[in-house]
């Protein structure tokens, strides 16, 4: 146990001394392992994990569905999403950011990613919000919280990587997700009604829009509906592999792009690169985890925290709560894809022998990713959507994203006292 | 940086990016077209499954240098950094230092490996494709990462950068 939290402590003061994640997770890992096993066994582990994870069909979702959201921000379909729930919702009040929250949860349906969903929904969203006078903060709040929303609602990027690091059905995932999402769209609108309770300024109401023109926009949205229905009811339905679903659903966003003339040769070139890069990236902490994850089970620190918490004989809520504090805390301060990678190979063991299904664990996960995103002081969706809106103070929009972490908590602590939220999709989907 | 090497470096970076797009894309249309010819065909493509894999890897390695030169390799920067011009600048060419230790050992052992799956005659089940070439070609594309961030830490760092 002593080894293992040498190994983490030093990892952590490589991090905070900003050496990538990557070069800290692999350096401490190799030498880890140099200590246990000996030079050779470490050096062929560097390439054995590579080829392990790299050469693998199974991580090619990865690529193609963050390919899917870049051509889907493209191809600008947030743009109908956001009039059509502005239409059924903008009248009301807090409604610009109610229906932003509306837009993000539906856009999130298309791509993975909580950043592209925030970055797109600020270029849509807070031009409206800024025309009725809403506050700075409850509107970038509003977008840096519905943003969060990219990655529980399937297609899910973390889903994808907590799937490969854990070995757990992504189909599953993606179906668990569903469910979360929804109540956690509830809770976000909650929390803008709350924000307009204790400030109605905060929040005006826009014009009234009749039935006729809500339908039109309603109509409108057929794009999105459509590129979600044929990726996850074919993968549903048992059409496609999550890869298949994956590259059907890009080569679906690319189409929507050409038709709406807004791809150059030079802009494509630009999406597929960059959806590349950010699958480099992407692959590249995962190296550094695995190789970190080698040393961390050889010196037998899951088996060691997990017989120490049921030495403690506390019980597996309690358990629980812990780790959730934990993560909390870790959130603040960490980056997200890095949180997971760094102790989920620790937790994961110990959360199943307590018996809970490591589909509900991967829901939980990512909820507390989620958190860690728009908590400061280190939220990326707060700095990505600083980056956009480069005139709004950095303490407004924390400010503006509080009411929405304590929504966060609310549904967190609903779904775990109701596994089955997550659970009730994937057992019907997949019968387990 | 004197102007040919300047081109030089544009240019590779250049092939870099055409290599990593015609992968991504690659990768799109073969999944797309074999979902088709399994679907309305009835066949799929033979040896799709595993150019699947080759081209998933080739893409993350291709997107290796380009990732590694332009220093987006994620960081946590939430602890400043001194103030001092100096300090800042030895600090990220410790840091680069580190990261060019760890990919040249990437680098090699890769090669490494490479010699012995080409020494085993390892090929792929369907196609009978070298895996042998393609983790030479993992190593080199990790070597030319090497020599980019290696650049970088010889000529120094860019101001715009240092932030």
């Amino acid at each position: 146990m002593e080894k293992s939290l040498i190994a983490f402590a030093i990892v952590l003061v490589l991090i905070f001394l900003r050496v990538p994640l990557l070069f800290s997770m692999s350096l401490v890992g190799f030498v880890g392992i140099v200590l246990e096993l000996g030079l050779n066994p470490a050096l062929a582990a560097i390439p054995n994990t590579i080829i392990e994870a790299g050469m693998s069909y199974s991580l090619s979702v990865l690529p193609l569905f963050v390919l899917m959201g870049n051509f889907a921000v493209r191809a600008r379909l947030s743009e109908e999403l956001y009039a059509a729930s502005y239409a059924f919702l903008g009248h009301r009040r807090g409604g610009l950011a109610s229906a932003t929250i509306v837009a993000s949860g539906g856009f999130g349906a298309i791509c993975g990613s909580s950043i592209a969903t925030a970055v797109t929904m600020a270029k849509v969203a807070m031009p409206s919000m800024r025309k009725y006078g809403y506050s700075d903060a409850l509107a970038t709040g509003s977008i840096a919280a519905g943003g969060t929303l990219g990655i529980l609602i399937p297609p899910s990027v973390i889903m994808i990587i907590y799937g490969i690091l854990t070995e757990t059905n992504i189909g599953a995932l993606f179906a668990a997700g569903v469910l979360p999402g929804l109540l956690a769209i509830c809770c976000y609108i909650g929390a803008v009604y709350f924000t307009t309770i204790r400030d109605p300024t905060a929040g005006p109401r826009a014009e009234r829009m009749g039935w006729g023109q809500r339908m039109r926009t309603l109509r409108s949205i057929w794009g999105v509906v459509l590129l979600f229905s044929i990726v996850m009811g074919g993968m549903y339905g048992g059409v496609f592999t999550p890869t298949e679903a994956a590259g059907v659903g890009a080569g679906g966003a690319f189409v929507f792009a050409l038709f709406r003339r807004v791809l150059t040769v030079r802009s494509t070139l630009n999406v597929l690169v960059e959806s590349a890069c950010t699958t480099t990236t992407m692959f590249s902490i995962l190296i550094g985890a695995l190789l970190f994850s080698t040393y961390i089970n050889y010196t037998g620190m899951p088996e060691e925290l997990r017989d120490f918490v049921m030495r403690l004989g506390s019980s597996p809520l309690l358990v629980i709560l812990a780790m959730t504090v934990i993560y909390l805390v870790l959130g603040c301060v960490l980056e997200s894809i890095s949180m997971i990678l760094l102790t989920v190979p620790v937790f994961f063991p110990l959360v199943a022998h307590l018996g809970y299904d490591p589909v509900w664990f991967g829901i939980y996960v990512v909820c507390v990713v989620e958190i860690s995103l728009i908590t400061p002081p280190v939220g990326l969706n707060v700095f990505v959507l600083k980056g956009v809106l480069p005139d709004v103070p950095l303490r407004t929009i924390f400010r503006g994203v509080m009411p929405f972490v304590a929504a966060d908590i609310v549904r967190l602590a609903l779904l775990i006292a109701f596994p089955s939220i997550s659970l009730v999709l994937p057992k019907l989907l997949f019968n387990y | 940086m004197t102007p040919p090497q300047a081109a030089l470096i544009r240019g590779i970076s250049a092939l870099l990016d055409l290599m990593a797009a015609a992968l991504m894309f690659s990768l799109m249309a073969l999944t797309c077209v074999d979902v088709i010819c399994r679907y309305f065909f009835g066949t799929p493509i033979r040896g799709g499954l595993e150019l699947i894999e080759i081209m998933m890897v080739l893409l993350v390695f291709a997107g290796l240098p380009l990732v590694t030169a332009r220093r987006e390799h994620v960081t946590v920067d939430m602890v400043p950094v001194s103030a001092q011009r100096w300090l800042r600048r030895l600090h990220l060419a410790a840091v680069d230092a580190i990261g060019v230790i760890c990919l040249s050992v990437a680098s090699w052992q890769l090669w490494v490996r490479g010699d012995r799956a080409i020494a085993l005659g390892d090929v792929t089940s369907q196609l009978r494709l070298p895996i042998g070439a393609v983790i030479y070609l993992m190593s080199a594309l990790t070597a030319v990462a090497v020599l980019a961030l290696a650049t970088r830490l010889v000529v120094g760092q860019s101001p715009a950068k240092d932030q």
